[in-house]
């Protein structure tokens, strides 16, 4: 008896298993873009915000708290810091460092039902500049549900 | 026990005080205190008058934060004409070990002193110099006895105020200036005594707030440099910080026309996306380069630029790999050039070779600034490799690599291993190198100007990491619109050689002798070596530097100008040894010479010395009468003439003397035919046979020169005839002249026999025989007339016949 109540067991955890499996893999395939906030979207046309340098490491943070902020990020700029609402907001912030010069050309942040994508793109010019680290940040709003968030970073030549 | 105790703190105590140095000087009869700042020291040098070899010397300990050439005694009556302190250097030293003295034992340190702070807390160097007024002009006296006691010297007494005499000291004088001052003041004898003090607005060359940081302009060792490893602004400056009427066209990603400190723009701008005015900003690049260039300075602002006062022209273009992106460069320089650029600086690259590029590049080398040529620069690139395209693209193109701040070539630690400040890990490899690098210039973390707020590299308005040959070719902009400040008619080919033949040789480098580079030795990696500011800037302005006076130096005064002199810079004048100095003064030398006999070459030179360089003009000048003309003739000197021709004689460049001022005179068979007084030539005629003879003398302002006298021979046929009376025959000898004829004189002649009635009865051919027989047989007796033609010259001679 323990051992058909073992099989059962077992056998629904594979049909669960693979019917979740299933589930995810279709929804992986819809991605929505979704608005990107910037520091000076929340009242503070002055403001502009940075990793402290201590946290500058050519990736990135994602910030969803207050005390989280005030740990990693400083306001480089600005008279009247805004107050962010991080019950509604989550922040990325992050720098990468490329050899010789270029600018960040586009940014856009997509999710679906289990991730969260914010793209970076980042292309090339003929400066001589030795190098250059580019700083980016994007306020997204918080997902109702749990989902996993990364940073895509694409450079064209 | 307990007061025993007491007594020794007491004492201790007491020691402590007292072993204290006290530094204070004498004001209004009252003590000023002063703190020792142990971190710097004033030196006086001599034979050292360059930064870089004053750094070598000093080692490692120390670094030299300011050097400068300066005459002491200019504005004051010499005491001592033979005075050591003309013309030698005092230098600023820093040091982070305080301790360490012993560079002060160097032979070409002849004094030093520390610094101290005073209640401000501002630095205040002491130098070599110190002021003491005397109570009456007698008290001069004293004042010799007690120099002489201390070992200072008297360098003399001021042109206003004669009782105040300014004094110096050496390593062997009892003290050092403040202490000597104290010293003189307490005896009670003078109505003061100050020691010069120097306040901080004298050390440092601007106030901008970034200034310490920009070792590319003054490398004083900040994070780890080399002093001197800098391309020696603060000198430079000393001559020009750039005209208005100099402007530096960016081709870039466009400056930020109301940046705070970027005031001296062009109100003439060109976007080359739209095609219109103004520029737009589509990058942070272009505001960096622009900074390097253009920053205004001594504006108590962020940083200053290379050359602040002159024009930055803002031409913007996305420099990105985007379609027709480099047709719009193109068009970026064409505008540049064709708007009133005289530099357009490039701190960019191209994977691709374009034509219309080169023929936008060549446009300008060749069309701009009215046919003189922009100066053209271009980074070299960054990919540690050959000499990216453009820069590579033209000879005339300067080519700029990077260098670190510590003299190597500028790159990653992994490329550049000794690099004491390389690119970041994450930066391109190197700055490039090879055949077409021409020089190099700072091109790390290099401190300028940033788009404001956090558009641009950094968040605020500047940013300190600046890196790149794109950092390292606006330098060369910069130094190449100061040196059209002092010199606008440079052209774009005679800037670039005075900046390659003015740079420093930094590093432990292989500079050598290299075919095809003409402008002193050369390295692969840094070309002629890192610019240098101030040399180029003062060759430049050498080069309208020039000496006026007369050509000619008599018995009385003759005064000589030296015209566009550099500021900040000693003149010495000298004459040569037949000439005797009368007065001089800084920019006019007058001297006379000892007799007007002198009748020699000789010369007025003045050096003009500059923390810079220093130069020699000399202007050659006659001293006394004129010499003895010196004559020729067209052609060889003639000394037969055919009677009846002409012939000129000239005077070529007599010494010390117009030609126009030759007196001519003739005697004999010749005469002067166009005039005899102020020409220098004359002609003269053979009007008979024989010797002539002229002569020829020149004036000038000291008197007349001796006179020349030359001679000429109007020759002739010498004839004769035998017998006469003749019968038969009479023979004719014809004896030609025996002087060189150079063929001005007939070489034949014809013999004529006329009866009594005029008829010819006898006619010779054109002959040169020395005797000719002619038969008289026919000829009925009676009397007869021979006559003998050569050329002009006729001779008659009466022949009789008998038969």
């Amino acid at each position: 008896m323990k051992t058909i109540k073992k099989i059962i067991l077992l056998c629904g955890i594979i049909v669960l298993t693979a019917f979740s499996c299933e589930k995810e893999k279709e929804d992986a395939d819809d991605l929505e873009p979704i608005e990107i906030k910037k520091i000076t979207d929340f009242g503070c046309d002055d403001c502009s915000i940075i990793l402290k340098p201590e946290y500058v490491n050519n990736g990135y943070y994602m910030i969803d708290s207050e005390n989280d902020f005030n740990k990693y990020v400083k306001y480089a700029t600005g008279e009247n810091i805004p107050s962010i609402d991080f019950e509604k907001y989550f922040l990325l912030i992050g720098t990468k460092s490329i050899e010789g010069g270029g600018s960040i050309t586009d940014e856009k942040a997509e999710e679906n039902n289990i991730e969260i994508i914010h793209t970076i793109t980042i292309t090339r010019d003929d400066t001589h500049i030795a190098g250059i680290t580019l700083k980016y940040h994007a306020f997204l709003e918080k997902p109702i549900k749990e989902k996993a968030v990364r940073v895509e970073i694409i450079i064209e030549p | 026990m307990k007061k025993t105790t007491i007594i020794i703190l007491f004492i201790i105590s007491i020691l402590f005080v007292y072993g204290q140095k006290e530094y204070y000087y004498w004001y209004k009869g009252e003590k000023v205190y002063l703190k020792e700042n142990k971190d710097k020291r004033f030196v006086l040098l001599k034979n050292i008058e360059s930064e870089y070899i004053l750094s070598q010397r000093v080692g490692n300990t120390w670094h030299v934060e300011k050097l400068k050439k300066e005459n002491t005694v200019i504005t004051l009556n010499a005491y001592n004409k033979k005075s050591t302190q003309q013309s030698l250097s005092w230098a600023i030293l820093k040091t982070t070990n305080k301790s360490d003295i012993t560079i002060m034992d160097l032979d070409e340190i002849i004094y030093d002193a520390p610094f101290f702070s005073n209640s401000q807390n501002q630095d205040i160097g002491l130098s070599h110099l110190f002021y003491v007024k005397l109570n009456k002009k007698e008290d001069l006296k004293i004042l010799d006895e007690l120099s002489l006691k201390h070992n200072v010297e008297i360098i003399g007494s001021n042109k206003f105020m004669p009782l105040w005499y300014t004094l110096s000291c050496t390593k062997r004088s009892t003290g050092n200036a403040l202490a000597t001052a104290n010293l003189f003041f307490e005896t009670g004898l003078f109505s003061a005594s100050a020691p010069d003090l120097m306040v901080d607005d004298m050390l440092h060359c601007v106030n901008d707030t970034y200034f310490n940081n920009q070792w590319n302009l003054n490398n004083t060792g900040q994070n780890g440099g080399d002093p001197g490893i800098d391309i020696d602004i603060c000198d430079a400056w000393e001559i020009t910080s750039g005209s208005d009427n100099v402007i530096v066209a960016v081709l870039d990603q466009g400056i930020e026309l109301n940046h705070p400190d970027l005031l001296n723009m062009s109100p003439l701008s060109f976007d080359t996306e739209s095609g219109t005015s103004p520029s737009v900003v589509l990058g942070s690049h272009g505001t960096a380069c622009a900074g390097i260039i253009g920053a205004s300075a001594n504006n108590n602002l962020g940083i200053a630029g290379v050359a602040p006062n002159c024009q930055l022209m803002s031409i913007s273009n996305s420099l990105a790999g985007t379609p027709n992106s480099r047709q719009r460069r193109g068009d970026g320089i064409n505008w540049a050039w064709q708007n009133g650029a005289d530099v357009i600086s490039n701190s960019w690259g191209s994977g691709v070779q374009y034509p219309i590029i080169d023929d936008a590049i060549d446009n300008a080398l060749t069309l701009g600034r009215g046919g003189l040529g922009c100066v053209v620069v271009f980074s070299a690139g960054n990919n540690n490799s050959a000499v990216n395209y453009p820069a590579n693209s033209n000879p005339d193109i300067i080519a700029i690599g990077a260098n670190d701040r510590c003299g190597f070539r500028s790159g990653r630690i992994d490329i550049i291993p000794n690099s004491c400040d390389p690119w970041c890990p994450t930066c391109q490899p190197g700055s490039c190198y090879g055949t077409d690098l021409d020089v190099v210039a700072p091109g790390t973390n290099i401190p300028t100007t940033d788009r404001q707020g956090s558009n641009g590299y950094d968040v605020t308005d500047y940013t300190q990491t600046f890196g790149g040959t794109s950092a390292a070719a606006p330098h060369i902009a910069g130094i190449a619109a100061l040196m059209l400040s002092v010199n606008p008619s440079l052209t774009q080919d005679e800037i670039r050689d005075i900046i390659e033949s003015t740079c420093t040789k930094i590093g432990n480098y292989d500079y050598s002798t290299v075919t095809g580079r003409t402008n002193g030795t050369w390295d692969d990696e840094m070309g002629y070596g890192l610019v240098n500011a101030c040399s180029a800037v003062f060759e430049a302005f050498s080069r309208i530097m020039s000496v006026t006076g007369p050509s000619v130096v008599c018995t009385s005064n003759s005064t000589f100008t030296l015209h566009n002199c550099p500021p900040g810079t000693s003149i010495g004048w000298k004459e040569s040894r037949n000439l005797d100095y009368v007065s001089g003064g800084t920019n006019n030398y007058t001297v006379k010479a000892y007799s007007n006999d002198s009748r020699t070459r000789g010369w007025v030179r003045v050096t003009i010395t500059s923390s810079c360089g220093t130069i020699a003009l000399q202007k050659n000048v006659w001293v006394g009468r004129p010499g003895t003309p010196v004559t020729t003739p067209d052609g060889d000197p003639p000394m037969e003439v055919v009677y009846g021709s002409s012939f000129l004689v000239n005077i070529f460049n007599p010494p010390g003397a117009d030609p126009t001022t030759g007196e001519w005179a003739a005697m004999g068979s010749i005469v002067p035919t166009t005039g005899t007084s102020g020409k220098s030539w004359c002609h003269f005629k053979a009007t008979s046979f024989g010797y002539g003879q002229w002569h020829v003398y020149t004036s000038n302002d000291c008197g007349n020169s001796d006179t020349y006298i030359g001679s000429v021979i109007v020759p002739w046929w010498k004839f004769g005839m035998s017998p006469n009376p003749a019968d038969d025959y009479v023979e004719i000898t014809a004896e030609k002249k025996e002087y060189d004829t150079k063929g001005v004189v007939s070489d034949n002649y014809e013999v004529k026999i006329f009866n009594n009635l005029k008829s010819v009865v006898y006619e010779s051919a054109k002959t040169n025989q020395t005797l000719l027989r002619i038969s008289t047989k026919q000829f009925i007796t009676g009397t007869y007339y021979i006559h003998f033609t050569a050329g002009e010259q006729t001779e008659v001679k009466q022949l009789i016949i008998i038969h």
